[in-house]
């Protein structure tokens, strides 16, 4: 079932990423042909597939939905393994979620949100398909190296969708979720299960991501950090507003609290802020993905991987300098759904092709960076929604254009010299316009309404 | 007798944590919890007036504590003016006992139902003319393999207008069987049956000072035994060869029991202001649980409350005891797990609900 990569290289060699790079060569790898199902209309299909390192045991764990998915919806497998890559999964395998219901019960597909992990013990954030647009209900759960472990369901609040995450220490679990899609909720576990406080953040909606900060979280949301007592959940200081209303990834050294987000029109921005103070930089680069994770290695160099909203572009791993000023981008496989760093490597997960092959990968974190960073070109299309025709400014010249409709294909190729689409033809829905230019590649998404 | 620190997480009880549960409430902050004996799975009702119509959500667990609620649970509202005082589940149907609210000419009344939302035997027929001044009310709920049994206070059979205890005996589809009523006299001490159990074929009806004892065949009156000096309305439960029962009464906590074996009846208690919402259960170990909540408020929703437990011993010597959480609406033991449900604390409007395994 487990297979070690023996290609040398890493890195697939792309045009628009090869800039500068060095190639990255994996400590060791494993792949698994089968995974990534993923609860359908709950989150994306990689939602199973997420890797930890154990900083305590120095141990990987990696979840990956299991293969039996017809039978049985709830379950991903666990997989271990130590720094060298050895594997130490027990056999067999041990399987995350929640019992087979009975033929009377809801046959709701359940999904791996979040992982973490700690001394052996094994944390993880689920979420349960609730039936078609109702929503997921959320649980944190645990799994002790005999295979015991507890539970927190947090249940379903409304009709949105959740999306839990786990930060854990030597006090417990925090587990961070959405009460009901629009307000954020944190609950604290000791590490036998016990709820120690249970609180909700009215206003701003839930939170994308929160760190552990000492005897703070941190946690962001519409642009904004928050930072809450970790004995007590109370809100420490609210709304220090750093960045435009965007959904952040976090991650920090313990010192300062990193950032990396998507401006959802083909640009990626990474900073770098102490609390209380503005950021101490920020960068940006032309890339075409949503961020699925953020780490920052013991150089305190930011490691992010994220996986193209275009379905034809590959995943990218983004290694930048401490000071973000310097970075160098890799990929691998048709997508980057998770990162984790410890002992001196960075273990990367996602799916290799379209069989839904899953890989696992460790490299080396002691590299170096050497590319400068690049000013995001960007254009500007008008009127959204269009139903005629669209204009395009910005005033960059593209060295190629084409339209591609939301599953990625390639419905118009209009002639560079145009500055007007005619999309009176499209049918209507969402469309990207991907063109080249001498930065870089971009990719704008419009509507058109009929 | 012994005293308990205040906190939200003083001194959990003795228990091997399995799985717990927070659910966001709205409304009156009461749940219940009741596991089916038969198949294992868990029913938490939780007031949600989010999720359902200002009525008790059912929320089902597999007893692994796995979630298996689907989009839109069960809630226990028979008409729109009900409220759960009890639910047992058997062999996958949900028992209930609800107590409908009086509005305009309607006085109070009680549904024994074999559904969240299904309609079984009902104290009063809606049918009838009914003198709205007299009321029925619901106070507790027994399912057995072969019969359901509620228990309340009536004064709609009687005349003139005292009221009396009452005690109904269905069959699993909640169709009567027997329907008696018990009045312990001029000084009518109790108007109600607080609660039942089941002594081999005897049915026993609280009412305290008296255990009232029917004929479970037929709902004849066997005798009424004076188990204690203390008067009030007690929760109860059959273990062996004992009846044990908890009651709040006049600023205290009181624990006993009666054991039809020996005739040796036993009472505790302890001071404890502002207590109420008193439960009982007995676990593997024989050990007697009793929870309460206390609140130093004028309401039970005050910010002060706060929910106990206690562990005795079979002869109801005191073994420890602490706080949790802000309150404890509830508590179950069946196949071997302990059960806790109440209001988490006094700012989030979160329900809990904790399960384990009770420790030697």
């Amino acid at each position: 079932m487990i297979k070690h990569i023996t290609s040398a290289l890493v890195t697939i060699s792309l045009p628009f990423l090869v800039q500068g790079q060095t190639p990255l060569v994996p400590s060791w790898s494993h792949t698994w042909p089968f995974g990534q199902q993923g609860p359908m209309f709950v989150a994306p299909s990689d939602a199973d597939n997420h890797v930890a390192f154990d900083l305590i045991n120095d141990q990987v764990y990696l979840t990956i939905d299991d293969q039996l998915e017809q039978q049985s919806p709830r379950w991903d497998f666990l997989f271990s393994f130590d720094a060298n890559g050895t594997d130490i999964t027990p056999l067999p395998a041990p399987l995350l979620g929640s019992a087979t219901p009975t033929v009377n019960d809801p046959q709701n597909m359940e999904g791996t949100h979040d992982l973490v992990a700690r001394d052996g013990v094994v944390y993880h954030a689920r979420e349960l398909n609730t039936g078609f647009q109702s929503g997921t209900s959320g649980s944190l759960c645990t799994r002790n190296p005999d295979g015991s472990g507890w539970k927190l369901g947090l249940g379903k609040g409304g009709f949105a969708y959740g999306n839990g995450k786990v930060l854990v220490d030597d006090q417990g679990a925090v587990s961070v979720r959405s009460l009901d899609g629009f307000t954020a909720m944190m609950q604290a576990t000791s590490p036998e299960g016990w709820i120690q406080w249970t609180k909700t953040y009215p206003t701003f909606g839930p939170f994308d991501d929160a760190v552990l900060m000492g005897n703070t979280i941190v946690a962001a949301r519409a642009g904004t950090f928050v930072t809450i007592d970790r004995a007590t959940g109370q809100q420490l200081v609210s709304n220090v507003v750093y960045l435009p209303n965007l959904p952040a990834t976090l991650a920090t050294d313990g010192a300062r609290v990193f950032f990396a987000y998507s401006d959802f029109s083909s640009n990626v921005f990474w900073g770098c802020v102490v609390l209380g103070s503005t950021p101490i930089w920020v960068r940006s680069a032309a890339l075409d993905i949503t961020i699925t994770e953020l780490e920052v290695d013991a150089f305190g160099r930011p490691w992010f991987v994220g996986n193209s909203t275009l379905v034809e572009t590959p995943p990218v791993l983004v290694v930048t300098g401490t000071d973000g000023s310097a970075y160098d981008l890799f990929t691998y496989g048709s997508s980057m759904n998770d990162l984790a760093i410890g002992a001196g490597q960075a273990y990367i997960t996602g799916r290799l092709d379209d069989t839904n092959t899953t890989y696992l990968l460790a490299v080396s974190t002691d590299i170096s960076t050497a590319v400068e960073p690049v000013v995001a070109p960007s254009v500007s299309l008008y009127p959204q929604p269009a139903s005629a025709s669209l204009n395009i400014g910005g005033g960059i010249r593209l060295s190629s254009m084409r339209v591609l409709d939301a599953t990625g294909q390639t419905v118009q190729v209009p002639l560079l010299t145009t500055s007007t689409l005619d999309v009176s033809k499209l049918t209507e829905g969402i469309y990207f316009l991907a063109a080249n230019t001498a930065n870089g590649r971009i990719a704008k998404r419009f509507v058109v309404v009929r | 007798m012994f005293g308990c620190a205040l906190g939200v997480f003083a001194q959990p009880p003795p228990i091997d944590l399995e799985w717990s549960a927070l659910r966001w409430y709205d409304g009156t902050p009461r749940s219940h919890i009741a596991r089916d004996p038969v198949n294992g799975k868990y029913t938490w009702a939780v007031y949600n007036n989010f999720q359902s119509a200002s009525d008790e959500v059912a929320f089902p667990f597999l007893a692994d504590g796995t979630d298996i609620a689907p989009s839109y649970p069960d809630r226990f509202n028979v008409g729109s003016l009900d409220g759960l005082v009890d639910l047992s589940p058997r062999d996958g149907v949900i028992y209930n006992l609800m107590s409908h609210l009086a509005l305009g000419t309607l006085p109070y009344w009680w549904h024994l139902n074999n559904a969240p939302e299904g309609i079984g035997y009902q104290t009063v027929n809606p049918g009838v003319v009914i003198d709205p001044t007299r009321s029925d009310y619901g106070y507790d709920l027994l399912v057995t393999e072969e019969a359901a049994y509620g228990c309340g206070m009536s004064e709609t059979m009687v005349v003139p207008q005292l009221g009396v205890a009452r005690l109904v005996k269905t069959d699993l589809q909640c169709s009567s069987l027997w329907d008696v009523t018990w009045d312990d006299g001029p000084a009518l001490p109790h108007k109600g049956f607080s609660g039942i159990a089941m002594i081999g074929d005897t049915v026993v009806a609280m009412a305290l000072p008296w255990m009232v004892l029917f004929d479970d065949a037929d709902g004849a009156l066997i005798d009424t035994i004076e188990v204690t000096q203390v008067e009030g309305d007690a929760r109860c439960i059959a273990h062996g060869n004992r009846v044990y029962w908890t009651m709040n009464h006049d600023q205290e906590l009181f624990a006993g029991y009666h054991d039809f074996g020996t005739g040796e009846d036993h009472t505790w208690s302890s001071p404890i202001p502002g207590t109420y919402g008193a439960h009982i259960v007995v676990d593997q170990y024989d050990h007697v649980w009793v929870t309460t909540t206390t609140t130093n408020g004028t309401t039970w929703t005050e910010a002060d409350d706060q929910g106990h437990w206690y562990r005795f011993s079979e002869d109801l010597d005191p073994i420890d005891a602490g706080t949790l959480h802000f309150s404890v609406d509830d508590v179950c033991f069946v196949n071997g797990k302990i059960s806790f449900t109440g209001n988490f604390d006094p700012v989030t409007s979160m329900a809990y609900l904790i399960t384990g395994t009770p420790q030697p």
